[in-house]
């Protein structure tokens, strides 16, 4: 499989903490890759340098074999609202749009009308068992419910890479297998590559390839990984 | 600071008055004095400018000393105050000099003056050269008090005063609260962490009140401090009733300034114990009802009794009986207030309203989630903006009636005068006493006692000097009939009207001559007139600018505050969207149409309903209503962008509160 999405040598510090010291990882089309390691580990800042929202200080990033950890931050904007999708552990959804139109947003900043954005959006909810919520607050919403319309948000454009960090952290885990469940189906029916970030191994369960990350650094040696089983 | 501004009106007022007091006394001013004076004073006129012209003779040897004064000047005497002192100085004798003779010999002091430039001159004379004045404004004094006689005047103005204080007191303390309110907000977070460790909710609310408390009162105090320094300023620069303030009127009464530095932190900690009871602070996190109570059209019932009550009761008033009439008059400060509540009642459902017709329109994300957060809590958006919308409401109210109200030159039931023309009404005195007056072109009116009118030998004559009405077929009602021969009648001469060649000198020269002549004639030009009702109205104007200004100050940080406060409550949300490429022109696009969208529609709906209820009003009272001048929907057009722009001050701190740090969850 092509590989989407490279990070070689990347380093980042936030002051004297240095969060990654060489870290290496890749991210094949359509693959499903879960990052784990023990807290303070840099799981989350690997994976905010590969999504654009971080520069790394030194080592290069590759999107589709182009790089672009130096491009200007208009352009990572850019790609960020095109072609990679977001999942957060919670506090991600506007909480004066209801589901449905939180669902759209991705297709409404991409430019499409607001009729057409909002027919897309709309199988989703079926999808994901949100039937007669889409026009509910987010406030009115349970965690899992929340986290699932967070998703469809996620992969409503048809992204090319899904980033999730810790999208099961605030559920339990009745509500983290829903939402795990859905994110692969998905994908794999979507053909989307996603990379999350979680310290679960019941999570990390559901990735084709566990990447271990310690001290900054992935602990298996560049590239690599555990193939799931 | 803000609150204590707009609390030093009314003591400053009070000053002016106070310290003036003794320029209008009469015999009812008690007695601070073994020994009377005969005390006599005229307003007089010195291009356009007011001046006070007193006449003074002390009847034994203790008589009554004026403030400012160390005793009365003697006959051939004059006190005068220190701007009455320039400009004697600074103009030819024969205009002004003339007009108070006598020697210079004090000064009066700041205790007797209104205001630091007021003009007063007190002219000493013997009892018999005042005795000879026959006015009744000539009084028998014993004291000099401090209360003027024109007292519920001046009580008219200081409920003015203080009603526009309250006006001013409102979007103050909705800036108060809510300041305390985003506090509030921001410290959820650690009131999680307190609940967490096992504080009760009780221990959380008392954490966050006795946190807010000290901080309002480490607020205030530094707000007094502002003040002090700033009240000097204020004193040097601000004018009303064209005047400047002296430096210890500027003050708050004690009692006021003691209510202000303890109301300010306990209306603070009550507002953060309100808000914080809305929100539940768990141990894990706070959390707020999903969809608050929206607002429904039964809001505008208020707004519609108000004003409907004014239109319904105006034809009512105008058949019934006087009794019932004066029970009718009772009803409208009700409906008046019901209209301002009613205003207050119906902006977060016309908020909603609008929040909605935006979102249904709205192609663009900006638009959307703005329009959305409007409708969702359109209370929070109103109370934003509230402050900006009720001064447009009530600036464009007030604007209908002030303006109808100044429309046409001031006549005073005495005509207009033509240009150049000195009126002197002597208030009845023989020919000879004014006859150096009466030159050719002087057109003199006769008080004919037994007829109970005035009369002029020509019409023509005296519509030459000034629009009265004149009728040459017997007496006029209520003017002014002609009658062939009056020259060689003896009846006293009430009015003499003198035409000059139209130069401030030739009409300060009359005024010199007439004052010499009758010293309790009053003497005007038109120029008087209409500058004393320009002076009336231009005060009223200034004294609305004023609050504008002022409201737009305050308004301006109300709407700073509640673009920070919709910021830092959605911080994550936004700078996740941040994260998922929503440009950062494009949040700020969202926060500032949240306000921008509000304030316009609710700002128009203000102007026109500020409209409505003036003319509602109008009709009430049997007033003129007039469009207001374009120049005020300039001031509040203008006033509106102004406020909208200094809010953008905010905005800056939109990039670094939704930067990669609040991504990250911890």
């Amino acid at each position: 499989m092509p590989q989407i999405l490279v990070g070689n040598d990347l380093h980042k510090s936030f002051g004297l903490t240095r969060a990654l010291r060489g870290a290496n990882i890749v991210l094949d089309e359509g693959e499903i890759v879960a990052v784990m390691g023990p807290s303070g580990s840099g799981k989350s800042t690997l994976l905010h340098c590969l999504a654009g929202l971080l520069t790394p200080d030194r080592g290069e990033v590759q999107f589709a074999g182009r790089r672009i950890d130096q491009l200007p931050d208009r352009e990572r904007a850019h790609l960020r609202r095109t072609v990679f999708g977001f999942v957060f552990q919670f506090g991600q959804l506007v909480p004066e749009l209801p589901a449905v139109e939180n669902i759209a947003l991705p297709l409404l900043l991409a430019g499409r009308r607001r009729k057409h954005a909002l027919a897309a959006a709309a199988p989703w909810l079926a999808r994901l068992g949100l039937d007669g919520l889409g026009e509910r607050l987010p406030g009115e919403l349970s965690g899992g419910q929340g986290q699932r319309v967070a998703m469809a948000r996620a992969l409503v454009a048809n992204p090319t890479v899904v980033f999730a960090d810790e999208p099961t952290g605030s559920l339990d885990s009745v509500a983290a297998d829903e939402v795990m469940e859905l994110l692969v189906d998905a994908a794999r029916e979507q053909g989307t590559s996603v990379l999350m970030v979680t310290h679960e191994p019941r999570v990390g369960a559901y990735a084709d390839r566990t990447v271990l990350v310690r001290d900054g650094v992935d602990a298996l040696g560049p590239g690599l990984g555990v193939a799931a089983t | 600071m803000l609150l204590l501004l707009c609390l030093t009106g009314q003591s400053a007022e009070q000053g002016r008055a106070e310290r003036s007091g003794w320029q209008s006394a009469d015999p009812d001013t008690p007695a601070t004095a073994p020994d009377p004076a005969l005390f006599l004073t005229v307003t007089d006129y010195h291009q356009g400018t007011a001046m006070i012209r007193g006449y003074v003779a002390a009847l034994g040897p203790r008589p009554p000393v004026p403030p400012g004064l160390e005793r009365l000047p003697g006959p051939g005497e004059v006190a005068a105050s220190p701007a009455m002192r320039r400009l004697l100085v600074s103009t030819p004798d024969d205009e002004l000099d003339d007009r108070y003779p006598g020697r210079v010999i004090a000064t009066i002091g700041d205790e007797g003056l209104a205001h630091p430039d007021q003009l007063v001159a007190l002219i000493g004379r013997t009892p018999d050269q005042l005795g000879e004045v026959t006015s009744r404004s000539l009084h028998r004094v014993r004291g000099f008090g401090s209360l003027p006689s024109g007292y519920a005047f001046y009580q008219g103005i200081r409920v003015l005063l203080l009603l526009g204080a309250v006006l001013l007191l409102v979007p103050v303390v909705i800036f108060i609260v809510m300041a305390t309110r985003v506090a509030a907000a921001h410290r959820e977070q650690r009131l999680a962490a307190i609940r967490l460790v096992g504080a009760t909710r009780l221990q959380a609310a008392v954490v966050a009140a006795v946190e807010t408390g000290l901080g309002a009162v480490a607020g205030t105090a530094l707000g007094w401090v502002g003040y002090e320094a700033g009240r000097r300023i204020l004193a040097a620069t601000l004018t009303f009733q064209g005047a400047r303030f002296f430096v210890d009127d500027v003050v708050v009464a004690p009692w006021l300034l003691a209510l202000v530095l303890a109301g300010v932190p306990l209306l603070a900690t009550l507002t953060t114990i309100v808000a914080l009871s809305r929100v539940q602070a768990g141990p894990l996190a706070t959390s707020r009802h999903g969809r608050r109570p929206r607002p429904s059209a039964r809001r505008a019932l208020p707004l519609a009794a108000g004003i409907g009550g004014l239109l319904a009761a105006a034809p009512l008033r105008r058949v019934v009986d006087s009794e019932t009439r004066e029970t009718f008059d009772t009803l409208a400060p009700l409906f008046v207030i019901l209209t301002i509540v009613g205003f207050v009642t119906i902006g977060p459902w016309l908020c909603m309203l609008a929040g909605r017709g935006i979102a249904r329109v709205s192609r663009r994300v900006p638009g959307l989630i703005a329009a959305r957060r409007i409708a969702s809590d359109p209370s929070a958006t109103f109370r934003a903006v509230s402050v900006v919308v009720l001064a447009a409401f009530a600036v464009t109210c007030s604007a209908s009636l002030v303006d109808a109200s100044g429309d046409g030159p001031f006549d005073g039931g005495r005509g207009v005068l033509r240009p150049g023309v000195v009126e002197v009404v002597t208030g009845g005195v023989p020919e000879a006493k004014v006859a150096p007056l009466l030159s050719e072109r002087a057109v003199p009116v006769r008080s004919d006692i037994g007829a109970a009118g005035e009369l002029v030998e020509s019409c023509t004559e005296l519509a030459r000097v000034v629009t009265l009405s004149c009728s040459s077929s017997g007496l006029a009602e209520g003017g002014v009939s002609e009658r062939a021969g009056l020259a060689d009648t003896d009846l006293p001469i009430s009015t003499v009207y003198v035409p000059t060649d139209r130069t401030p000198a030739a009409e300060n020269r009359v005024r010199t001559q007439a004052a010499n002549l009758v010293p309790n004639a009053i003497i005007h030009t038109q120029r008087d007139r209409i500058d004393t009702d320009a002076f009336f109205f231009g005060s009223l104007e200034q004294l609305q600018r004023l609050v504008w200004y002022f409201v737009l100050l305050v308004a301006a940080c109300s709407l700073t505050v509640g673009m920070l406060a919709g910021v830092i409550e959605r911080r994550r949300p936004f700078a996740l969207l941040r994260a998922s490429g929503l440009r950062l022109g494009e949040l700020r696009q969202v926060v500032f149409l949240e306000t921008a969208a509000a304030m316009l529609v609710t700002a128009a709906v203000g102007v026109g309903l500020g409209m409505a209820s003036s003319y509602a009003l109008a009709l009430f009272g049997d007033m003129a209503w007039t469009w207001p001048d374009v120049g005020v929907f300039v001031m509040v057009g203008i006033g509106v962008l102004a406020a909208l722009i200094l809010s953008t001050l905010a905005l800056p701190l939109l990039d670094a509160a939704t930067r990669h740090d609040a991504v990250r969850y911890e």
